[in-house]
C-alpha cells in the first residue's frame, strides 16, 4: 500500500518541479521582452531566437504553473496526513511551513489569475508584464523557502540558513503576528483593493484587453514562425 | 551599432566559457590536499551519493572531561579513486556550529599530523582508515561527532557520503562517591508541553538499584533497569516553573541526582496557534488582495501611457 508520506514526497516534488519550470518559463519570456525591445542593440540572430524561445516558454509557463498549483494543492492535502497531528499543530517549523506554503499558493494563484484574465497579450502591457515577472519571482521564492523549511525537518538544517540568520529570523519559532495586528494587516488591504475595485470601475477597467495593438508601441508581440 | 553589439554579445560568451572552465579549478584543493578546518560540506556540498561506504567508532564514549580519546573513520569503495576528503563534525549543516572545535572538542591530530577536522589524501586507492586523536570537551554532557566523505564522481560533479547515525559521547566524571546522574532531556530551563520525552544516564562503578523520577518533589515513577527513560504528561501540571529530578541508588547504597528546572507551558502555546491561523489567513487575504490592487494599478499605467494622461 502506498503510504501518504509517500504521496506527499510525490506532489512535493511534483509542484516543485512544475514550479520551477513555471518561473524559468515565465523569466525566459521576459529576458526574450528585453531583448526583444533592445532589438535595435541585439544581434539579428539572438532577437530571432528571443521571438522563437518566446513563443513556446510562454505557453509553459503557463501550463506549468496551472500543474504546479494543482500539486501544491495536492501536496498540502497529503501532507496534512503524512504528518503526525501533533507535529502540525505543536512543530514551529511544520507551522511555519504550511504559513509559506498557504502565501506562496495565495502569490502562485496571483500569477494564474493574470495570465488566465489578460492572456499572452500581458506581455504587450509592461506595467503588467513587470508584475507579472515579479509575482512570479516572489512566490518561487517562497517555494524556495519553503523547502529550506523541509530540509530543516528532514535533515536539520538548510543550505538557505544564512539567509534565515540574515533576516534574523529562527525558522524554529512560529512566524506570527499578533491577532489585532493580521486583522489590521487583512483590512486595510480588503479596503485597498475595493477602493481600487471602485477605480477601475470609474475608469472602465474592466473590459479591458491587452493586445499588441492597444501597446504595441511599447512590446510588439511578433508570433513565432514555427519552422 | 550591429558589430558592437555581436562583439558585446561574443565577449559575454566568452567571459562565461572561461568562468565555467576556470572557477571548478579554483575551488579544488592545490595540489588534491587541503589542510584547514572545513564546515559540514566544506567549499562545495559535493551532491551526488557516494558509493563509498562508512564506518566510525571511538575508543572511548564515556569519558570524562578534557579526556583524550582516539576517532576513527574508515571509508571504502566510491566512484572515483585519486583525491578522497574525510571530515569529523558536530553537526550536519553548514554552519560554523559543525566544527568539533566550536563545541570545545579539541583536535590534538588529523591524519596528516596536523589539528584540523578535514583531511584530504590524493593517493586514495579504494581504502582508507583515518584517525583523531581528540580531548573531551570540559564542560559535562552528551556530545555526538559524525563524519562525511567527499570525493569526485567521475563526471563534472561531486559525491559525498555521511555517517549518519554518528557516535554519541557522554561527558562526565565518574564518581566513586555514588551514581552520577545526568538528565539528557528535557534541557535544562526549557520550556515544555504535552506528553514530555525525560531520558537520563546514569554512570556508577557499581550497579544501579533503582532511579526515581519526581516533578517538585513527588515520585511519578521508577525503574529498576535502564535505560532510564521516561514519558510525563506535562498536561495535568499547573503551568510554570517545576522541578525536574532523577535520583539513583547504586547497589552499596550510595544516592546520586540531577535536578533541572523546566517550564511546563501547556495554554501558552495552544493559544499560540491563534496568532498563527490569523496571520496565515490575513496574509493569504493580504496577498491576493494586493495582486488585485496591483493589477488595477497596471492597467492605470498603461491607460495612462495609451492616452497621454488621465482624463
Amino acid at each position: 500500500m502506498v503510504t501518504m508520506a509517500a504521496l506527499h514526497a510525490l506532489t512535493a516534488e511534483l509542484h516543485g518541479g512544475m514550479l520551477t519550470l513555471a518561473f524559468f518559463a515565465i523569466a525566459t519570456v521576459a529576458l526574450a521582452q528585453i531583448t526583444v525591445r533592445l532589438k535595435n542593440h541585439m544581434p539579428k540572430r539572438l532577437v530571432k531566437a528571443a521571438i522563437q524561445v518566446r513563443g513556446y516558454t510562454e505557453a509553459t509557463g503557463y501550463v506549468a504553473t496551472i500543474g504546479g498549483l494543482i500539486g501544491l494543492l495536492l501536496s498540502s492535502y497529503t501532507g496534512m496526513y503524512a504528518w503526525p497531528q501533533d507535529a502540525l499543530i505543536n512543530d514551529p517549523v511544520v507551522q511555519n511551513k504550511i504559513l509559506l506554503t498557504a502565501f506562496s499558493t495565495a502569490l502562485w494563484i496571483g500569477v494564474a489569475i493574470i495570465r488566465t484574465r489578460f492572456g499572452r497579450g500581458l506581455w504587450t502591457c509592461p506595467a503588467m508584464a513587470t508584475l507579472y515577472t515579479a509575482l512570479a519571482i516572489a512566490a518561487f521564492g517562497v517555494v524556495g523557502l519553503t523547502g529550506s523549511l523541509g530540509a530543516h525537518l528532514t535533515k536539520g538544517g538548510s543550505l538557505l540558513d544564512p539567509f534565515w540568520d540574515f533576516l534574523h529570523i529562527d525558522v524554529a519559532e512560529t512566524m506570527s503576528l499578533a491577532p489585532v495586528a493580521a486583522v489590521l494587516v487583512a483590512m486595510g488591504s480588503m479596503v485597498a483593493f475595493v477602493v481600487s475595485l471602485a477605480i477601475a470601475r470609474r475608469y472602465e477597467l474592466f473590459g479591458v484587453k491587452l493586445e499588441a495593438e492597444t501597446c504595441g508601441k511599447y512590446f510588439k508581440w511578433d508570433e513565432p514562425r514555427i519552422p | 551599432m550591429r558589430s558592437k553589439g555581436r562583439i558585446a554579445f561574443l565577449t559575454i560568451i566568452c567571459l562565461s566559457l572561461v568562468t565555467v572552465t576556470l572557477v571548478p579549478s579554483l575551488l579544488a584543493s592545490p595540489g588534491g590536499v587541503t589542510i584547514e578546518n572545513h564546515e559540514y560540506c566544506g567549499v562545495s556540498c559535493h551532491s551526488q551519493p557516494s558509493t563509498a561506504s562508512l564506518t566510525m567508532w571511538a575508543s572511548a564514549q564515556q569519558v570524562a572531561p578534557g579526556d583524550p580519546l582516539e576517532v576513527i573513520v574508515n571509508v571504502s569503495g566510491g566512484q572515483a579513486v585519486g583525491i578522497l576528503g574525510v571530515m569529523i563534525v558536530s553537526v550536519k549543516s553548514p554552519v560554523a556550529a559543525s566544527v568539533p572545535t566550536a563545541n570545545g572538542w579539541v583536535i590534538t591530530s588529523d591524519p596528516g599530523g596536523t589539528t584540523f577536522n578535514y583531511y584530504e589524501t590524493a593517493t586514495y586507492s579504494g581504502s582508507a582508515s583515518m584517525h583523531w586523536q581528540l580531548n573531551a570537551p570540559t564542560i559535562t554532557g552528551s556530545y555526538t561527532l559524525y563524519a562525511r566523505t567527499m570525493h569526485g564522481d567521475g563526471g563534472g560533479e561531486g559525491a559525498s557520503a555521511d555517517y549518519s547515525a554518528g557516535v554519541a559521547f557522554l561527558v562526565a566524571s565518574i564518581s566513586t562517591e555514588g551514581p552520577t546522574v545526568f538528565v539528557t532531556a528535557p534541557a535544562t530551563g526549557s520550556t515544555v508541553k504535552g506528553l514530555v520525552s525525560v531520558e537520563a544516564t546514569i554512570l556508577d562503578n557499581a550497579s544501579i538499584t533503582y532511579a526515581v523520577l519526581k516533578l517538585d518533589g513527588v515520585e511519578i515513577a521508577n525503574k529498576t533497569t535502564g535505560p532510564f527513560n521516561w514519558s510525563l504528561e506535562s498536561t495535568i501540571y499547573k503551568d510554570g516553573e517545576h522541578t525536574l529530578n532523577v535520583t539513583a541508588v547504586d547497589v552499596n547504597g550510595k544516592v546520586g541526582y540531577h535536578q533541572i528546572t523546566i517550564t511546563i507551558s501547556n495554554a501558552a502555546l495552544e493559544s499560540g496557534l491563534l496568532p498563527w491561523i490569523w496571520t496565515m489567513a490575513a496574509g493569504t487575504v493580504a496577498i491576493l488582495a494586493w495582486v488585485g490592487v496591483l493589477m488595477v494599478v497596471a492597467l492605470m499605467i498603461r491607460k495612462r501611457h495609451m492616452e497621454g494622461g488621465l482624463k
